[in-house]
């Protein structure tokens, strides 16, 4: 319930490292920013201008990056040096991944990588809030020093980003980031798997 | 997100005053978002199913328009001067409770609700419900013209200002209005006349009188329950009807600048004509209006799977509130008391004036 005059969406991230034994350790429990890619799309919904299927406008994407030095409002439009290909996810990977477009205040960025977060991922936890969940096993994402990113043979994960599809129902698809995430480094091993759990309450 | 409702009143097209203020968007925008955010995917592989998927189905379809809770049982409501008085002539009367020499109709005036016969029942609180996020209705109390006698008059406890005044353009008959009973508050295509009396129980005590002809009820726009449909299938379209200028649509319709996109604004506009606000004026005024999405989840658990087509006599569509606004004055106030300044002066005819109501939203 909102008792002000706005409708204020709001986001929070849980970063669970996930042990084969079962144990569990919390890394992160914060507030994340809704950036204005998501006004964006609502605005294409409610002009009815853009797609008109309606999951074009889900926030079935993400990417993760390696670095974290923008500074972070709501004007952010993209990651600040997201993860570039397919194959630094892991060949091994569970993950549904695509090369696809992204739109960067309003310029479009042709083959960047998304995530595909399966919809059986995607619950509904009150009539105003709904949780994304992520999962990088422990075959994802590993040892990213080998890949030259920044932090070198350090590298690590930083940064994560929500997107909508395809709001403007291009015939080839263009994403918009939605949510966004800045962390402490997490360097991503083959012993533990992360849980990404994300909250969006409108 | 926010919202901005601007109020125009104009007169032969020219703008006579502006008002601007904004509302509250409520719950129900959060659960349309948040449906949305939901809804499955797979359902695209069902034929039957995959038009519950189409974009159109999660927007802005309807806005329609409250009072108090009390004023449903007074004003031009009242039994008193509709059943009692003699039949003819015909049409809507209310009794003034100001001074004879002004021509025009103040629902704050009115001292008592009524009941059958004419007695004063209860003072008359005009206290519109304050809007409060959990709203999911214009008007939270009740708002039976008669409360207890449902099944006289269907549906009439909705939280709104109804419309059953269609049937005197097509159906003929179904909803005979002026007789008192009828919750209607929208004159027909075919006109309706009406008079302001000084005298409560005195026909003749005409201090003035007029005959509204309805636009909503001319173009169909507003089914019996109240909604306003949306008229544009886009903002194209919205922007070919005039877009926010337009004083002749009288159903709603999209607006927006082709920079929409980065400043995440999106209009709604619908224009109360003259004589859907005059007569809305004498059944006790506007002091809500709010902006509805279809209610998918209250639709499917229903049994009713989209195309969900407007029918304004019959309309399968069942809505959730999106937004509302509440105004502390009628927003159909007008009087020629010159003592005050009210958004139009001038005597009670409405004659060649309307109010557009411009609806933005602020993704």
């Amino acid at each position: 319930m909102n008792f002000f005059e706005e409708l204020q969406p709001k986001g929070h991230l849980q970063i669970v490292k996930l042990f084969p034994s079962g144990q569990e350790e919390i890394l992160l429990d914060e507030k994340n920013v809704i950036v204005s890619g998501f006004g964006v799309g609502l605005s294409y919904l409610f002009t009815l201008s853009g797609s008109q299927r309606i999951t074009d406008y889900q926030l079935e994407r993400f990417q993760f990056g390696v670095c974290a030095v923008q500074a972070v409002s709501s004007s952010v439009f993209k990651l600040d040096y997201p993860i570039s290909s397919i194959a630094h996810y892991g060949s091994d990977t569970k993950l549904l991944l695509v090369s696809a477009t992204q739109v960067r205040n309003g310029t479009n960025f042709p083959n960047q990588v998304f995530g595909i977060i399966p919809h059986k991922n995607v619950t509904r936890v009150s009539n105003t809030s709904v949780r994304y969940t992520i999962v990088l096993d422990e075959r994802t994402l590993n040892d990213l020093g080998n890949y030259g990113y920044p932090g070198g043979t350090d590298a690590a994960l930083r940064e994560i980003g929500l997107f909508m599809k395809n709001p403007r129902g291009d015939a080839s698809t263009a994403s918009f980031l939605c949510a966004y995430k800045q962390f402490s480094s997490i360097k991503k091993t083959s012993d533990f798997s992360l849980v990404f759990r994300w909250i969006i309450t409108l | 997100m926010k919202g901005i409702v601007i109020l125009q009143y104009f007169e032969n097209e020219n703008l006579l005053s502006e008002f601007s203020e904004n509302n509250l968007l409520v719950d129900g925008a959060g659960e349309t978002i948040c449906d949305m955010l939901t809804i499955s995917p797979s359902l695209s592989a069902i034929p039957s199913a995959s038009a519950i998927l189409d974009a159109s189905n999660y927007t802005i379809q309807a806005v329609s328009f409250g009072k108090d809770s009390d004023g449903y049982r007074t004003h031009a409501h009242g039994l008193y001067f509709n059943l009692l008085l003699p039949l003819t002539p015909t049409g809507v009367r209310v009794a003034s409770y100001e001074s004879a020499s002004l021509s025009s109709y103040h629902g704050s005036a009115m001292p008592f609700i009524f009941s059958s016969a004419g007695f004063a029942l209860a003072p008359y609180k005009l206290l519109p419900k304050y809007p409060d996020p959990i709203d999911t209705r214009l008007e939270t109390k009740n708002t039976a013209v008669f409360p207890g006698l449902a099944s006289f008059i269907v549906g009439n406890d909705v939280g709104q200002n109804l419309n059953s005044l269609q049937s005197l353009d097509e159906i003929g008959g179904l909803e005979p209005f002026g007789t008192g009973v009828s919750p209607g508050t929208y004159p027909p295509n075919i006109g309706i006349a009406w008079r302001i009396l000084s005298s409560p129980s005195n026909i003749d005590s005409v201090i003035v009188s007029g005959v509204y002809r309805g636009t909503f009820n001319k173009v169909g726009s507003m089914d019996y329950s109240g909604y306003v449909t949306m008229m544009s299938s886009s903002v194209v379209q919205g922007l070919q009807f005039g877009g926010s200028a337009v004083t002749n649509i009288s159903g709603l319709s999209i607006f927006a600048l082709s920079n929409f996109s980065s400043t995440g604004r999106v209009g709604y506009h619908v224009t109360l004509s003259g004589g859907d606000a005059g007569l809305a004026a004498l059944y006790g005024g506007i002091y809500h209006i709010g902006l509805w999405t279809l209610d998918m989840k209250s639709l499917l658990e229903s049994g009713q799977t989209p195309p969900y087509s407007f029918n304004r006599y019959i309309n399968p569509r069942k809505y959730r509130l999106f937004a509302k606004k509440t105004f502390n004055q009628d927003i159909t106030y007008i009087t020629d008391d010159t003592s005050i300044v009210p958004a139009i002066s001038g005597a009670f005819d409405f004659q060649n004036k309307a109010i557009n109501i411009n609806w933005t939203l602020i993704f």
